[in-house]
């Protein structure tokens, strides 16, 4: 049956656009500016959803934003705030947690064991036998779930799309109601540029739904927002959060293109005009279909033209539940009787299943009706001052926790409800003040100005339980029954029964239920409310989504200019850190034959290089590294190891000197970062006075490693001013020129692989032609690229060191097996007190190299290694096939005491199985003499 | 990047002193000297001072660690 | 070994059609479009580094923070180049692709009696530079960048360095002719990565790739 009226003044739908939607399947009519919830009222539904624990059935409370009765799925999205939503043409809404049937529901069975599931009652059943778990687990999950995530037909196309922005408003106004606007208005005409914030879909507040004098206030108000340039307005957006410095956080919905958007403001002032929120009355059948509060009926009756009912019942203390009634009155709701409790009317129960049936009054009366209307007092919403520092204070003559204005941040400023009450004008004129000091301060003007005069606030009746038990957190099932027994059972703070019970932790998180919470657990202890306190309100002030926090879905990713190549020829990518490589090319063992026995290129563009000028390089070279580097000439190239003061290795690279004030410095590719934030680390904090400039240089140019037998053939037929001989162009030596056609490249002769070799770097937009060029005149010799997996075995033949593989975040230099390549002899470095304590520890682990006895074996890299007794002495750190030997090859890190050449050690192998290893001569197991690199 | 230490001298020092600078903190509730990175920005080291408890940071009264030559 | 002239590439991959401009591989495309991004990654970029307040910062005539193009008498091809100073003692100068050896030398001789310590370094291929061009250009930043990009905060010839879609990036204001207008560069690497980001946050205000043209600066 249609409960919709006719039209009414503040209506805010469209009755010429009528179309439909489906609930559960069926299809029902509504009008644009139609929430579900008042889409649904209107066709007469009263049962919304069921409750979470105890699955009872629920309606309509708050008829806004934080109604907990009314959360439904619509499409794919669970969890939506049915009274808030504005229903579309097309969408499918289904109610949520009601297994089988919305009507009837199974659960509710948790109803009649209601004795056996007090508050709590998880903590103390479905405990033990403990083997039963699994299957207590898979009725829980029945019983305890929201919508539903994916798996429903959508008709959307492609995942929901979220997006972020950031803003930085001088003034951020959080709360478009009649104060917020002013003092939106004000700021903006005081010369700051203002964001205003509004939760609901239309400016307004409470003025929306009020009468003549407020509706014509209310047009007023939104003709000034907008034609006062320099207000943006934000509707049907929330803000989350204030953090330090007015950090703030607002999730805005109702963009065109984009679901939910992640406003990032920076505000120089914030004020905050969030209103306040109308709180329930506890009492028994207060969760009946049917009991709602005034808010909710003069939201339904004047902003959606519905009838909530056909016989009230009206429970007021204040002037808008007598505002309530007589709306109801006028639009020809039966109002059968009006309890004032200010003369000491009372509600004390309500009966019915599903619907209200009948209301029994304080003096005893039983009366018939289908509506049960309650006014019992307001809720400041001061979350965000909370998070701001300030903690409210209960004040027992208004009913009211309250924000002192005076002890808030100066960057923070409050108006409208949430500091006191007045007429529009007077909350208006407040805000008007409120905005001209928000933009003063915004603007840092030092002349004084006006003190804002504070609103008064009015004197309200203390009215939250009745004398019997109700619900009190609508969306968790707490009554006040569960807060008196958390209490008996000694949680006697407002903190512990919240913890305890669960009580204000549902969607609205306390906005409806903290206070009465407060008010019970005092009652059970007997103390006051003002002593009880209350509990801290942290941000996000309403749910949000994963994906609004996480925005568009992308990280940064880094690219050589050899790229296109690799993705052309099949490379397999490998991801480390941001950079994506070419791990191989389909055949990595293949790969480092080729170069082993002919040539192969290598893109190692990821290297990290940082050119390094000035007198004093030399100083900071022995300052960073483990060795020597005085006596560098121009022309050479060293390795270096460098220890963080720990002694810890943290990076290795090669320099080479291209200058007298000259050089060029490699290190790790996922080092680079921090290799270069080290060096600047000393040469601002530690040495000052040092004149040497840092430049990074890692993309400037494309490095390609050139390694093989033949590779200088090849090199010799793109260089075009470089004499690379063997005598003209010896190992660990450094040229710079011309090749393939482009100018300053830089060439060195090094050898991580082992074999004959050369690191090219070419200034990085030639890069691709170089590559391509090496490509093409080698087809002769052989010329093979190979990837990252490729170089990895062949530098493991070699037993070179990989920092971060090898080593690990407690190996000094000893323990990398490094012991020649440090000079305790120098004056500091970094680490070096460390290293001269670790030369005289007897056991420490060290890095050796391994073979299994068993040739093809190949232990997993992580592999622990055991010794004779069976305890742990090491573990397998790096481990390959070697095409070159045709068995396993492996670096481990052992204690000292079974680092020998010859011991054999036992491998656990991932799959349990044991295997034996014998610890190697030398790292190096291919050519361990270096011959090949030298030629 | 934390609170400021002052390295001892490495040829002087012992594993005990050594290891405080390496390790200990002092991690007072209320005035604490920092040093900071601009790794986003200027890439400069920065000294302040911050207080712990309320998060409000001032440059230091006296020069910081960047000395002058 | 005579070669063709080689071609330089920028790591921003350029939509068709594709053409050769001073050396460059670049986008043959022209916009009308209200907001655009155009790769300007051919522009020759050379980094001084010095004092902040010394010498040397005197001869270049920009403040930390500030960008501003000056006529320099760097060689055959001089003309205006845009210097500019992200970081106190770091400088950038962008000059037309064709300027760039000349003004590497030219820098070098001017500075290297300096009394301080002065490195002169071309990183023309280490960086990625874009243009972002048209009105709504802040509100396209704003999307991705956290930096306070109003008048009072940023105005015309401001340089900043700051994240931009997650990576650090510098960011000059260069109004053109009145309309808003911002080059953002980055490290080489990331140039692809941020293209796209840039044009993902740009899409709802219908961003355009435009291709790079002479003289660039």
């Amino acid at each position: 049956m249609s409960m919709r009226l006719g039209p009414q003044p503040g209506e805010v739908i469209d009755r010429r656009a009528e179309f439909t939607f489906s609930w559960n399947g069926r299809p029902s009519p509504a009008y644009p500016g139609d929430t579900i919830a008042s889409a649904l009222a209107s066709c007469g539904v009263r049962v919304f959803s069921r409750s979470f624990k105890y699955h009872r059935p629920r309606g309509l409370l708050t008829a806004s934003f934080i109604d907990p009765g009314c959360m439904v799925q619509v499409g794919d999205e669970p969890n939506v705030r049915g009274a808030h939503r504005l229903v579309a043409p097309g969408m499918e809404v289904r109610s949520q947690d009601a297994w089988p049937a919305l009507s009837l529901d199974v659960k509710a069975v948790n109803e009649l064991a209601r004795r056996a599931l007090p508050a709590g009652f998880y903590y103390k059943t479905f405990m033990s036998p403990s083997w039963l778990w699994p299957a207590y687990e898979r009725v829980l999950e029945r019983f305890a779930h929201g919508g539903v995530v994916g798996g429903v037909e959508s008709e959307r196309d492609g995942p929901a799309r979220y997006d972020k922005r950031h803003a930085h408003p001088d003034v951020l106004v959080a709360g478009g109601g009649p104060a917020g606007m002013a003092a939106a208005v004000a700021a903006a005409g005081a010369g700051a540029s203002v964001m205003l914030v509004e939760e609901e879909h239309q400016l307004g507040g409470h003025l929306r739904w009020g009468g003549k004098p407020d509706l014509v206030a209310l047009h007023e108000l939104r003709e000034l927002v907008e034609s006062t340039p320099g207000i943006e307005v934000l509707t049907d957006s929330v803000v989350l959060g204030r953090y330090d410095g007015n950090w703030v956080s607002v999730l805005q919905r109702g963009l065109p293109h984009v679901d939910e958007r992640l406003v990032k403001a920076r505000a120089k002032s914030l004020v905050v005009a969030a209103g306040l929120i109308e709180r329930p009355y506890v009492f028994a059948g207060n969760d009946v279909p049917g009991v709602m509060l005034s808010t909710a009926v003069r939201r339904l009756v004047n902003l959606h033209a519905v009838k909530p009912g056909h016989r009230a019942v009206v429970l007021t203390s204040n002037a808008d539940g007598d505002a309530a009634a007589e709306d109801l009155d006028r639009v020809g709701v039966e109002v059968v009787h009006v309890e004032d409790a200010r003369r000491g009317g009372d509600v004390v129960r309500v009966r019915g299943r599903g619907q209200v049936r009948e209301v029994e009054l304080g003096d005893g009366r039983k009366v018939p009706c289908d509506l049960v209307v309650t006014a019992t007092g307001w809720t400041a919403a001061v979350s965000l001052l909370t998070m701001a520092g300030n903690r409210p204070r209960y004040d027992a003559t208004a009913a009211r926790f309250r924000t002192d204005p005076t002890m808030l941040p100066a960057d923070v400023l409050a108006t409208g409800g949430v500091v006191g009450d007045g007429t529009c004008e007077e909350l208006a004129a407040h805000g008007a003040a409120t905005g001209e000091e928000a933009a003063r301060r915004a603007a840092k003007d030092a002349a004084v100005g006006a003190a804002v005069s504070p609103l008064s606030v009015e004197p309200h009746p203390e009215i939250f339980r009745g004398c019997t038990h109700g619900i009190v957190d609508f969306s968790e099932d707490v009554s006040s029954k569960d807060l008196f027994t958390a209490v008996e059972e000694g949680y006697r703070s407002a903190e512990l029964a919240k913890r305890y019970t669960t009580a204000t932790m549902g969607p609205a998180q306390g906005k409806l239920e903290t206070v009465n919470v407060v008010a019970i657990v005092a009652e059970a202890t007997g103390q006051t409310i003002a002593e009880t306190g209350t509990t801290t309100w942290r941000p996000p002030y309403a749910p949000v989504t994963l994906g609004a926090l996480a925005g568009r879905p992308r990280e940064p990713r880094r690219l050589s200019p050899m790229a296109s190549w690799h993705e052309r020829h099949g490379a397999v990518p490998l991801l480390a850190s941001a950079w994506i490589r070419p791990d191989h090319y389909g055949d990595p063992a293949g790969e480092a034959a080729a170069v082993r026995d002919g040539v192969g290129v290598i893109d190692v563009t990821p290297i990290g290089k940082l050119d390094l000028r000035g007198p004093d390089v030399a100083r900071l070279l022995n300052l960073v590294y483990v060795n020597k580097w005085s006596k560098l000439e121009v022309g050479r190239v060293r390795y270096g190891v460098m220890c963080g003061d720990d002694g810890v290795v943290i990076d290795d690279g090669v320099t080479g000197r291209l200058g007298d004030e000259h050089y060029l410095m490699s290190t790790t590719s996922s080092g680079a970062a921090a290799v270069w934030e080290w060096l600047e680390s000393w040469l601002q904090t530690e040495r000052p006075h040092w004149q040497v400039h840092v430049t990074p240089v890692t993309t400037a140019y494309a490095s390609i490693n050139l390694a093989g037998p033949r590779s200088r053939e090849l090199l010799q037929r793109v260089v075009e001013d470089i004499d690379v001989d063997a005598d003209a162009f010896p190992y660990m030596h450094v040229r710079t020129g011309r090749l393939a056609g482009v100018d300053g490249c830089v060439l060195w002769r090094i050898g991580f692989t082992g074999e004959l070799s050369f690191e090219l770097h070419v200034p990085a937009g030639y890069g691709l032609h170089v590559w391509e060029t090496l490509l093409e005149r080698g087809g002769d010799l052989g010329v093979r690229a190979f990837g990252v997996e490729a170089q990895r075995i062949l530098r493991l033949e070699k037993g070179h060191l990989i920092v971060g593989q090898d080593t690990d975040g407690l190996t000094k230099a000893q323990g990398a097996a490094l012991d020649g390549l440090v000079k305790l002899d120098k004056e500091d470095f970094a680490g070096l007190p460390e290293l001269v304590w670790q030369e005289d520890l007897p056991d420490g682990a060290r890095l050796v190299g391994l073979r299994t006895t068993s040739p093809s074996l190949v232990p997993a890299e992580g592999s622990q290694l055991l010794d004779a007794a069976g305890l742990i002495c090491g573990r397998i750190t790096s481990s390959r096939l070697s095409p070159a030997l045709g068995r396993s090859v492996c670096l481990a890190q052992v204690d000292l005491s079974v680092a020998e050449p010859g011991r054999e050690l036992t491998v656990r192998l991932v799959d349990g199985g044991a295997a034996t290893a014998v610890v190697t001569d030398q790292l190096a197991q291919v050519d361990p003499e270096g011959v090949r690199l030298r030629g | 990047m934390g609170e400021v230490r002052a390295r001892p001298d490495p040829q002087t020092t012992t594993p005990a002193e050594w290891r405080g600078y390496l390790y200990l903190r002092r991690n007072t509730a209320g005035w604490t000297t920092e040093s900071w990175y601009h790794r986003m920005g200027c890439r400069r080291y920065l000294v302040l001072e911050r207080d712990t408890t309320t998060n409000e940071a001032r440059l230091p009264a006296s020069p910081g660690r960047g000395r002058e030559p | 070994m005579a070669e063709t002239v080689v071609r330089a590439r920028s790591p921003i991959e350029p939509p068709p059609p594709v053409v050769v401009v001073a050396g460059w591989e670049v986008s043959a495309r022209r916009s009308s479009a209200e907001l655009t991004i155009t790769d300007h990654t051919p522009l020759a970029k050379v980094a001084v580094k010095a004092t902040w307040d010394g010498p040397v910062a005197e001869t270049l005539g920009v403040r930390f923070g500030h960008a501003r193009r000056q006529e320099w008498p760097t060689g055959e091809s001089s003309g205006s180049v845009l210097v500019t100073a992200s970081a106190p003692g770091e400088w950038l100068v962008l000059a037309p692709p064709a300027a760039r050896a000349s003004l590497v030398t030219w820098l070098e001789k001017t500075t290297e009696n300096a009394d301080e310590l002065v490195s002169v370094i071309d990183l023309t291929h280490g960086r990625a530079l874009m243009r972002i061009a048209g009105a709504s250009s802040a509100d396209l930043l704003a999307k991705e960048c956290g930096l306070d990009l109003s008048e009072a905060s940023c105005p015309d010839g401001s340089a900043l360095r700051s994240a931009v879609a997650g990576v650090a990036a510098d960011l000059i204001r260069d109004d053109l002719g009145g309309i808003r207008s911002y080059l953002v560069h980055c490290e080489r690497s990331a140039g692809q990565y941020l293209s796209s980001s840039l044009l993902d946050a740009g899409l709802e205000f219908g961003v355009e790739v435009a291709g790079f043209e002479l003289p660039g600066i």
